[in-house]
Order: structure tokens, then C-alpha cells, then sequence
């Protein structure tokens, strides 16, 4: 198709309707981003439509000083990194058996945990086992449960099955047990497909609100996403900020930058990998298609 | 004797007594103890976290009450099911998440593919241009859902943007936000934005493996560019495009929590609440627990049925009877 070198009028609109999408995309983001750093004078009167009027970091400063919100901030990302550390220890320790031939339980085991990915107990009896084991309000619970994906271990056994075995054998040959094997030899030599699980597992605990929403009722524990819910959509912004604010219409911006501040700093980690990470999770998801 | 060396399982022999098994077996565990040193936190947390899970639906089939637990509770058979279909609400939520997801699905399927095509008409020496739309496309994606809904919530109220700009063409303001007829709009507008540019991947995979002899013939016969799309680009896809659908079609049933929950209120609830919100609010707000986790059974085996059904639809109708299965 692509001998055809020449424009014709359907591809000026098609390139055109390309760029219309992207900023369609690109627009809300940057509006939220101009919000949050333009002048509180120019937001209350509402000139800021596209681009930064002025600059300030006055809401940034403030949630700087919100316990909650920096609390929330912390657990976030405590939960995302433990949650993503478990995720790949599971995948690891059931990938190399599950891939191993000396391990004869490898076929039912395969099957008995596949099934996980086509029954699920649903909502209520999920929460009543889980509270059955007291884990309710716990950073486990939150954690814990995500690393338990078969889909995963399907990901990383598979790509085990592609590592030599020469490698193992030669290794094993040496005297080498089978947790140094895992650890020196398909570790590292799984890199890619562990990143790519890394960044899935990353993104959907950072953004996962279902889980805590069920979970957590101790706002000692609340994630950020909790957080943008009471602030976003429950207008409880004033309730977190630290200070006195009279009602006026000037601390109603603040506070709406203050809200656009903190939609900034969520989404800042994200966009601040997204350009580097960005062929890892579209490999993933292609991976994920093929084989499903 | 070196660890592992020349322990190859054998091929059971079903005569084999008792007693030669468990030799086996424990040669096997002396052998292979790491493996199974391995294994073992994997099941128990499968076993903990899955399938334990699993036994406490029977509640479904019981009058759950704390004091009694899971397996102290009164069978009490389908009349939890019975209550769901006589519940006034019944017709309420099932008519909302079927009409949601039936939009969401009609709106937001084709989207993906279309975007494809049309990025694949891009031309070779434009490739930047095409990595870079992609690149912002898939964005969305990896936005919260709490986000969006805040954001809808901020950009759809009465001083919002987009009221400024409804002001600034029409003079008046419009109330969207707690508008039941905008429910929907705003549901399927924010799994469009969110959902375009990502769902495109696997079409655009499908596209890159489509050979480019197959245009440049076309083109030597004569083909216009509609002609290519139609003849070598949607054949090219349609492979993809059947077991993409047959996936998509439970999501007429299963209509996502998170969304609909985050941008219902109160006041919407004839549009917006839908089975699984409903769920939440009976079984955990209210405590009905038997009642909650017979209706969400009752979901899962609805999207069940439904992706069965289009798979063997899907396989009736195109000609190499294939589906998923």
C-alpha cells in the first residue's frame, strides 16, 4: 500500500482526524495540569482553558502539608511495591517447577490452578473468607491476593520453557541446587517478561479502587485512590487540606487545584516511566492475546 | 548419586502396589524436595486465596447468618435466587447493566478496529507520526478510573468546562452531573476515551502480520484504497475480530463495579444502578450476604452462558467453524 508515496485527500483527513484524537486524549490531562499550576486568581475566574495563566505551586504546597493525602501517598506505594514483589515471587516459584520435567505433579497442579482463571466466587463470598481470616483492614489483604494469578505463571513458565536446558543441566551437573538455578540462572535470563508483569501488576494496584473501596475502612489505610474519591467526587477537598479556608469562591478554586494537584501527582509516577515502559505492556498484552 | 540425576518419572504402571508408590514418592521428595519446597506457598495461596473462596458460595444456597458462619447456616435451597427475580429492583438492575453494557459493547467495540485501520493508512514515511498517535492512544488507558469519574465530575459540573463552553454557544447552562438521561453518555464516554486507543493493539498486531505483497497486488490490479480495506485490511482482522467479540459479549451482563459505582448517585439509580453496584449495596452495605452472593452467582452464570452462546454462534457463522473452542 505503502508504494504510493503521494497524499490524496483522504489521507489529509485521516491525518487529520489523527490529530484531532490525540488531543482529544492529550486535553484533559494538560487542562488538569494548567488548573493545577496556574494563578488562584486566574482559576476562580475561570480563564484558564488550555494552558498555565501564571504560575504558582501554591496546591502543591498544600497537599505537601496534608497528612492524609501524604499518608495516603506512602500506602500507595507500599502497596504497590509489595504487591508487585509477591506477584513475581509467586510467578517465579510456580513457573520453574511447573516447568521442570523431574517434577511429576507438574499436569495436575497446571490444572488445578488454571481453573482459578475460569471460576471466580464473586464479591461476597471473597470478603467473608477473607474476613474469616482476619485480614480485613490489614496491608495483606490488599497485597496478598493479586500475587495468586495463574495467568501470570502461564506468562513466565512459558518463557522458561524457552531458556535452554543445557543451562539448567550444565548447572545442575556443577552441584548447583534448584533455588540457585531459579535465582542465577532464569532470573535473569526472564528479565523482560518479569518487567512486563511488574509494570501490569504496578499499574493496577496504583489504580485499583475496588479493592480498598471493600477492604479498608481505617483511613490510616486508605491508598490514594480512596483519597481522590473523597476529594474528586464527594467534594470533601476543604476536609483534607490543612488550614482554615473561609467559603468564598477564591478557596473553592484553591481547593479545585488542590484537587488537579493531586490527579497530578497519581498520575505523575505513570506518565513519568510511561514513555520508557510504554513497548513493555504493549509486548505483554500482545503475549497475553496470542496465548489466550 | 548427583541430585536429580536419573529420577525421569516413569510412566505409572497401574499394577504397581501401594508400596513401590510410596518408595517412589519419597526417593521423589528426597530427590526433588526443592521443588516441592517451591511449590508449596504457591498452592497454599491458591488454595487460601481461590479456591477456599469457592466453598463459601454456597451461602448462595443458604440463610447466612454470622453467628452460625459459612457452614452453620440453613439450607434454604434457590430462595435466594426466587427473592432476586421477585425484588422490585430485579428488572431495574438487569435492565440497567443490559442496556449499559449493550451500549458500552455497540459503541466501544468497533471503535478500536476503526482506529486501527485508519492508523493503518498512515503512510511508511510517516511512521513517526503514527508511533507518536499510538503512543498518546494507549494513555488513557493507564488513568485511574477514579480519576476519569473525578474529572467528569469536575469538567461536567455547572461551572465546569464544559458548561462554559455550552454557555458560550448556547447561553445556558446544562445540568449533566445527577441528570439521569447523561448517565449513560458519560459511562460509555469515559470507557470510549479510556478504551480506544489500547483495544487497538491487537488489531494493529493483526494488521502488522497481513503480508505487503497482498496491497501491492491490489494496488497492481487497480484496487482504490476502500477496496484495499474492504478485500486484504478486514479479512486481514477477522480472525481477531470473532474471538475479540466472543470475549466482549459477556460484558453485556457483566458490567464493570468501579465505574458505575464511582459515577452513580442516588439520584440516578433508575439508569445507573446495575447488578453488580446493586451486589455491593444489599450484600455489604446491608448485610445480606446469602442474598448478594446468589445474585452476583446469578451474573456470572448469565456471562457464562452468553460467551458460550456467541462462541457457538461465532462458529456457525463463518465458514472454517471456528471459535474459541
Amino acid at each position: 500500500m505503502h508504494t504510493l508515496r503521494k497524499m490524496r485527500l483522504f489521507d489529509y483527513l485521516n491525518y487529520l482526524f489523527l490529530i484531532g484524537f490525540s488531543c482529544l486524549m492529550l486535553y484533559p490531562l494538560l487542562y488538569v495540569f494548567s488548573i493545577s499550576v496556574s494563578d488562584g486568581e486566574a482559576v476562580w475566574r475561570q480563564s484558564v482553558k488550555l494552558f498555565p495563566i501564571g504560575f504558582n505551586l501554591d496546591a502543591y504546597e498544600a497537599i505537601a502539608k496534608a497528612n492524609a493525602v501524604v499518608r495516603a501517598y506512602r500506602n500507595s506505594i507500599l502497596y504497590t511495591v509489595l504487591g508487585t514483589s509477591f506477584t513475581l515471587i509467586v510467578c517465579l516459584l510456580a513457573a520453574y517447577p511447573l516447568s521442570e520435567p523431574r517434577f511429576r505433579w507438574r499436569g495436575p497442579v497446571s490444572l488445578i490452578l488454571g481453573l482459578t482463571l475460569f471460576f471466580s466466587a464473586g464479591l461476597i463470598p471473597t470478603y467473608l473468607t477473607y474476613q474469616s481470616y482476619g485480614l480485613l483492614n490489614t496491608i495483606w489483604v490488599i497485597t496478598l491476593p493479586v500475587a495468586f494469578n495463574f495467568w501470570f505463571i502461564i506468562l513466565v513458565r512459558a518463557n522458561i520453557s524457552t531458556i535452554p536446558r543445557e543451562l539448567k543441566d550444565a548447572a545442575r551437573v556443577d552441584g548447583a541446587s534448584d533455588f540457585r538455578i531459579l535465582l542465577q540462572i532464569i532470573v535473569p535470563l526472564s528479565k523482560p517478561i518479569l518487567a512486563t508483569i511488574a509494570l501490569f501488576v504496578a499499574v493496577a494496584i496504583w489504580n485499583d479502587f475496588f479493592n480498598p473501596l471493600l477492604y479498608l475502612n481505617n483511613s490510616e489505610k486508605f491508598p490514594l485512590t480512596i483519597m481522590l474519591r473523597r476529594m474528586l467526587i464527594r467534594g470533601a477537598t476543604g476536609e483534607v487540606v490543612q488550614g482554615n479556608y473561609a467559603d468564598t469562591l477564591q478557596a473553592k478554586a484553591f481547593f479545585r487545584q488542590v484537587k488537579m494537584a493531586t490527579v497530578i501527582v497519581t498520575l505523575g509516577p505513570i506518565l513519568l516511566v510511561y514513555p520508557f515502559v510504554q513497548k513493555y505492556f504493549v509486548q505483554g498484552t500482545l503475549v497475553g492475546a496470542i496465548k489466550g | 548419586m548427583a541430585i536429580g540425576a536419573g529420577v525421569v518419572p516413569k510412566k505409572s504402571d497401574p499394577r504397581s502396589r501401594l508400596h513401590d508408590w510410596r518408595e517412589r514418592l519419597e526417593k521423589d521428595l528426597r530427590n526433588n524436595w526443592q521443588l516441592y519446597v517451591m511449590i508449596l506457598p504457591v498452592l497454599v495461596g491458591f488454595f487460601l486465596f481461590r479456591f477456599y473462596p469457592l466453598y463459601g458460595l454456597q451461602i448462595a444456597f443458604k440463610d447466612y447468618n454470622i453467628v452460625a458462619g459459612v457452614r452453620g447456616s440453613e439450607w434454604v435451597g434457590l430462595e435466594n435466587f426466587f427473592k432476586f427475580v421477585e425484588d422490585p429492583f430485579f428488572f431495574r438492575v438487569v435492565k440497567n447493566t443490559v442496556v449499559l453494557g449493550f451500549w458500552t459493547l455497540v459503541i466501544s467495540y468497533p471503535l478500536p478496529i476503526i482506529f486501527a485501520v485508519l492508523l493503518n493508512e498512515v503512510k511508511q514515511q510517516h511512521g513517526l507520526f503514527k508511533r507518536v498517535t499510538q503512543s498518546i492512544s494507549y494513555l488513557p488507558h493507564f488513568v485511574a478510573v477514579v480519576v476519569i469519574v473525578g474529572l467528569i465530575y469536575d469538567f461536567f459540573s455547572f461551572d465546569g468546562i464544559v458548561n462554559q463552553i455550552a454557555v458560550a454557544l448556547t447561553g445556558d447552562t446544562v445540568r449533566i452531573l445527577g441528570a439521569s438521561e447523561w448517565f449513560r453518555p458519560l459511562y460509555v464516554g469515559s470507557v470510549v476515551w479510556q478504551g480506544v486507543g489500547w483495544g487497538s493493539i491487537i488489531y494493529l498486531a493483526a494488521l502488522t502480520g497481513i503480508p505487503p505483497e497482498l496491497y501491492e497486488a491490489a494496488i497492481v490490479d487497480g484496487a482504490s484504497r476502500w477496496q484495499r480495506i474492504k478485500y486484504v485490511t478486514l479479512p486481514g482482522l477477522l480472525p481477531v475480530i470473532s474471538v475479540t467479540l466472543i470475549l466482549s459479549v459477556s460484558s453485556i451482563i457483566s458490567v464493570g463495579f468501579e465505574r458505575a459505582f464511582l459515577l452513580q448517585q442516588p439520584a440516578t439509580y433508575s439508569v445507573s444502578d446495575v447488578i453488580a453496584t446493586y451486589v455491593y449495596r444489599r450484600g455489604l452495605i446491608k448485610f445480606d450476604f446469602s442474598y448478594g452472593a446468589a445474585i452476583g452467582l446469578f451474573d456470572s452464570v448469565v456471562a457464562f452462558a452468553l460467551v458460550v452462546a456467541a462462541n457457538y454462534i461465532v462458529k456457525r457463522t463463518n465458514e472454517d467453524r471456528e471459535g474459541l473452542w
